[in-house]
């Protein structure tokens, strides 16, 4: 409710009436942006500002090395392995995710028999923390006692056993099964949700008019579950980017940087080497990234609902 | 009307002060009560001697109290860095010598010379001057070595002799000891690179036989000489060519740890397995009824002949923010104290670069071995050669890290990674720390 | 942005929908589909499976047969992650954490939330875009500077380390998705409610936040399991073993056991199970929540 206040000039009165009007609203947000001003934006422009130094975390003075850790950017080898590690992550670890949840939503739609026993299932996984996924992973691709390889032996396929994460060429698609593993239930159970909003009777005009099941899932389901797709993708695209927590507990980047990723990149630049200020520089290559990629999306998603 | 204190946050804020009061307590009266934080790198069977060791400490100085973190050496190195630059991190950090490891810390000031307290305790006198100068950097000692060590082949003698295996002098003969023992089931030589840090030692040892200790003494102290020689091709095609072809290795060994490497050698489904004198305590416990040799690295054809290789281990630094720096100096006194060493020596089965009274040990015969070769020598009768990780700076590690793997997976020839040490090796040692 | 309106599980469906299938080669498509379904339930089920029951066993007894069931019930590996692998610790601090910063990022973002969806705010627009901004960029664009930053002031020995900043970084995702579940409410109700004479902060605490209930326990199913599993803040900014959660402190119990296979089974094995089990108490909650947070936001 609005104070009546009797201003003695116009422009206290103003300023009184302005405080009268929106002190409310002030109050509620101000914890909030007080927290997140100091500790997300005060540290974000600090990024930036060291990315022009060489600063090594510990001298007083931090020199101002204009744009050297940017030109170095671009002679990296190491960034430009890591790039192309991070990009491979983001589309196997995008597509990977999407087509087997939509697979298993799909084959669930209908909630035949055992319904709650495999959306349990496939949910489970996804409420382990990145440490357990990589420990009991690690164990699976183990050579020695690791039960991926037993189990090939076991079947006949001993050809195919092979140290996993031990092959620079297989090493990085051995983790991403493993967080494809992990994050397909999440996938899986909004595709679920998503599903149940998709009109059952488009769907029934379909199969009257003699469409078959892949064409009524191709022209009537799918179209009606863009939005859904849309949100799922960018929240793995966005994850992607970034990632780091599995690759580093599982492989730190290894072997022979197969499967370093900009993160991992990132982390030892800065708390191994500490070259805080080239390490700055990449954390703004990963940001800049994820802006690129989170705005796009938007864009497109407006442009798909206008 | 509105008040400007939301009950909401309130509670949330006097939830958060009471669930804060379960912290342990960090702050105390200093001078009376003192923790100090001690991390170390003992995860094995040793861990629990080590703590019987600190305790000793505790209870000739009844107001310190020790907290100890053991870690896994990978897991230390990649955070020991955040750690004592928080100011928060452990007072005391046992740590691997050397420009790669302690000296990026020293660099970045995070670790306490201890010039001054090795004066007041005379540990310059109890060490071997070689340890002293392994441990500092520009001329300031940082730390004290713990242990000295050598690094060759383990066998498992028992099994050897059971099935009629002679123990090889020449890799050629290793070669074919290779072919025969997968051929009776056996995986040869147990060798665990998952880490990348195992390759250190053998690109070491193989080195050492090629070029030999003194060409290895130049080249790392001396500045004569270069990386990318025959010599060092061969070293690295031998061990990380060669011998994965002919099978020795059993396992891919980029996919092995270290651990698990070792485990295979202890099980007795490896017969060998090259790493150095510290895995004796682990050996000795792992393995009581089996009778295990320590041998050096056979020769390499047109090498130099079969040398031992020797290197030094870790060395307890000090943080250079710890707030208990007289206590701590206190801790390195007691630990490097001749009777500390004994116990190390007796109970852990390390080898201190000191002298240490062996009277009424019993030493096993591996242990026996060790000291022997180690005081030859100590005598200038047997020429020792180099563990190089601990002699190199840190780009030319990760060289090797990832070179290695990388030819253990045949994506890189040997040429090129001689090469790339080289480079390494020449931007490594023009960006000499400076005081 | 236009939402799905029924989370999965919302309502209750009968077994079969009411609309028909066609016939033809029924049979065959169900056979199909179950075995589909099942490998995948092998695949999904089979890690967890292998690694509780390996937590029974020794390190030998991994080695010879992973597939074979353990051959005593062994509680002494438990026993000893739990004291000596100190998860007893580790599980606790995880609690301590998960209260305070859902605690904290519910509160804030309840309040904000609901002033940017219906109390009237000057430069409305140019603060969304700045929380917009913290959804937008990854923890790394913060990291570094936040770490010393964190040093600076002190926090770092303290469980401040990880709730600040923990707090701070998840209160874009809060009060977006806060706002949004505001935004969905009637504001007639708040305006009644003015006119019978409450003040704003009864307005929101007494008839508007109890609407918004469904949306608190989204949040709070998000943000617990979010907290729960976060790895690389307390990486960095958690330097103590005492003050270690659950998700770091498993890395470093991995560290010091590797070679005790039995003790690392039973550690991942209770570094699991609180979660694993309040999932499965909770299961609809859980999946409406991660459902409904994921497409309201």
């Amino acid at each position: 409710m609005a104070d009546i206040v009797l201003g003695t000039t116009a422009r206290r009165g103003g300023a009184r009436r302005h405080w009268a009007r929106y002190r409310a609203g002030y109050l509620f947000v101000l914890p909030a942006f007080l927290l997140y001003a100091v500790f997300m934006i005060y540290p974000l422009v600090q990024s930036i500002y060291l990315s022009f130094t060489d600063w090594n975390g510990v001298e007083a003075t931090k020199n101002f090395v204009g744009l050297a850790n940017y030109r170095r950017l671009f002679g990296d080898a190491l960034l430009r392995v890591s790039l192309g590690h991070t990009l491979i992550w983001v589309v196997v670890g995008t597509i990977g995710p999407l087509v087997i949840g939509l697979l298993l939503a799909v084959l669930l739609w209908r909630r035949p028999r055992g319904f709650t026993l495999f959306r349990t299932a496939f949910f489970m996984p996804q409420v382990l923390s990145s440490v357990v996924i990589a420990i009991v992973w690690g164990w699976i691709y183990n050579p020695v006692f690791g039960i991926l390889n037993r189990g090939l032996d076991s079947v006949g396929l001993d050809g195919l056993s092979r140290g996993w994460l031990g092959d620079p060429s297989l090493a990085l698609y051995a983790v991403l099964v493993a967080a494809i593993w992990a994050e397909t239930g999440f996938v899986f159970v909004v595709f679920l949700a998503g599903l149940q909003n998709v009109s059952k009777d488009l769907l029934e005009a379909a199969t009257v008019d003699g469409a078959n099941a892949w064409q009524r899932f191709r022209n009537v389901t799918v179209p009606q579950l863009a939005n859904v797709v849309n949100v799922v993708t960018a929240l793995l695209l966005i994850g992607g980017f970034s990632v780091f927590d599995v690759v580093f507990a599982m492989t730190q980047g290894g072997p022979a940087n197969a499967t370093e990723v900009i993160a991992t990149y990132t982390y030892k630049e800065a708390f191994t080497q500490n070259r805080i200020g080239y390490a700055a520089t990449l954390s703004l290559v990963i940001t800049v990234i994820s802006l690129v990629a989170s705005v796009a999306f938007i864009r497109l998603r407006e442009r798909g609902e206008s | 009307m509105f008040r400007s204190t939301s009950p909401l946050t309130t509670v949330t804020f006097a939830l958060l002060l009471a669930l804060l009061g379960a912290a342990p307590q960090i702050a105390g009266s200093a001078q009376e009560e003192v923790t100090l934080r001690v991390w170390d790198q003992f995860t094995g069977p040793e861990s629990e001697i080590v703590d019987e060791i600190y305790d000793g400490f505790t209870a000739q100085n009844p107001n310190v109290t020790i907290e100890r973190e053991a870690f896994d050496t990978d897991q230390m190195r990649q955070t020991v860095n955040t750690a004592l630059a928080s100011g928060t991190g452990p007072d005391v950090i046992f740590y691997d010598t050397g420009p790669g490891y302690a000296g990026v810390l020293a660099d970045a000031e995070l670790l306490q010379p201890l010039d001054a307290m090795a004066d007041q305790y005379g540990w310059r006198d109890r060490l071997v001057e070689s340890a002293i100068q392994g441990a500092s950097i520009d001329g300031q000692l940082y730390g004290l070595p713990l242990q000295i060590d050598l690094i060759g082949l383990y066998h498992n003698r028992t099994l050897m002799e059971q099935e009629g295996f002679q123990v090889p002098d020449t890799v050629d003969q290793l070669l074919a000891f290779c072919g025969e023992a997968s051929e009776k089931g056996y995986i040869p030589l147990a060798f665990g690179n998952q880490e990348g840090w195992p390759a250190f030692h053998q690109f070491s040892v193989a080195t050492n036989q090629t070029l030999g200790p003194d060409a290895m003494r130049r080249l790392l102290f001396e500045g004569q000489g270069s990386w990318d020689t025959p010599e060092t091709t061969t070293a690295i095609q031998t061990f990380f060519v060669d011998m994965r072809e002919a099978g020795c290795f059993g396992e891919d060994p980029n996919a092995l740890t270290y651990d698990d490497a070792n485990a295979l050698f202890y099980s007795g489904q490896a017969l060998m397995t090259p790493t150095g004198s510290w895995l004796i305590g682990d050996i000795e416990a792992n393995m009581p009824d089996a009778d295990v040799a320590l041998v050096p690295f056979p020769a390499i054809g047109g090498g130099k002949g079969s040398n031992w290789v020797s290197g030094l281990g870790s060395a307890y630094y000090l943080s250079a923010n710890g707030q208990h720096q007289t206590e701590a100096g206190q801790f390195l006194d007691y630990l490097f104290s001749p009777e500390t060493a004994t116990r190390w020596l007796g109970e852990a089965r390390f080898f201190l670069p000191m002298t240490v009274d062996t009277a009424g040990l019993e030493l096993s015969p591996l242990q026996q071995s060790v000291l022997d070769v180690l005081g030859s020598a100590a005598s200038g009768q047997t020429p020792l050669g180099y563990n190089i990780d601990v002699l190199t700076p840190p780009g030319f590690n990760d060289t090797m890290l990832n070179g290695f793997q990388a030819i253990l997976a045949g994506d890189k020839t040997p040429e090129q990674q001689a090469a790339d040490l080289q480079a390494a090796w020449v931007e490594g040692t023009a960006a000499t720390p400076q005081p | 942005m236009a939402t799905t309106s029924a989370p999965a599980g919302a309502k209750r469906v009968p077994g079969r929908a009411a609309w028909s299938r066609p016939r033809g080669g029924a049979v065959g498509v169900g056979v199909v589909r179950y075995l589909v379904l099942i490998a995948f339930l092998v695949v999904f089920l089979l890690p967890f499976l292998w690694i509780w029951s390996s937590a029974f066993k020794t390190s030998i007894e991994i080695a010879r047969d992973p597939f074979a069931l353990p051959s005593a019930l062994r509680w002494e590996n438990l026993q000893r992650a739990w004291t000596v692998g100190r998860f007893d610790r580790y599980i606790w601090n995880s609690v301590i954490y998960c209260t305070a910063i859902v605690a904290g990022v519910v509160a804030l973002s309840c309040l904000a939330g609901y002033a940017l969806a219906l109390l009237p705010l000057p430069r409305r627009n140019a603060i969304l875009v700045l929380f917009l901004l913290g959804l937008m960029v990854p923890f790394q664009s913060v990291m570094i500077p936040l770490y010393y930053l964190l040093r600076d002031i002190h926090l770092l020995e303290t469980y401040w380390a990880f709730i600040v900043p923990g707090i701070a970084l998840r209160l874009p995702f809060g009060i977006f998705l806060m706002r949004g579940f505001f935004r969905g409410l009637p504001p007639e109700l708040a305006d009644a409610a003015r006119l019978d004479g409450a003040n704003e902060w009864a307005v929101f605490r007494q008839v508007m936040l109890p609407l918004a209930t469904p949306g608190l326990a989204t949040l709070v199913v998000f943000q617990f399991m979010f907290t729960w599993n976060q790895f690389l803040m307390p990486l960095v900014f958690v330097q103590r073993d005492e003050l270690r959660p659950v998700s770091l402190g498993t890395m470093f119990f991995f560290g010091r056991y590797t070679a005790d296979r039995g003790m690392i089974a039973a550690g991942v094995t209770i570094a699991m199970l609180p979660v694993v089990l309040l999932y499965l108490v909770l299961q609809r909650r859980f999946i409406e929540g991660i459902t409904a947070g994921a497409l309201k936001t």
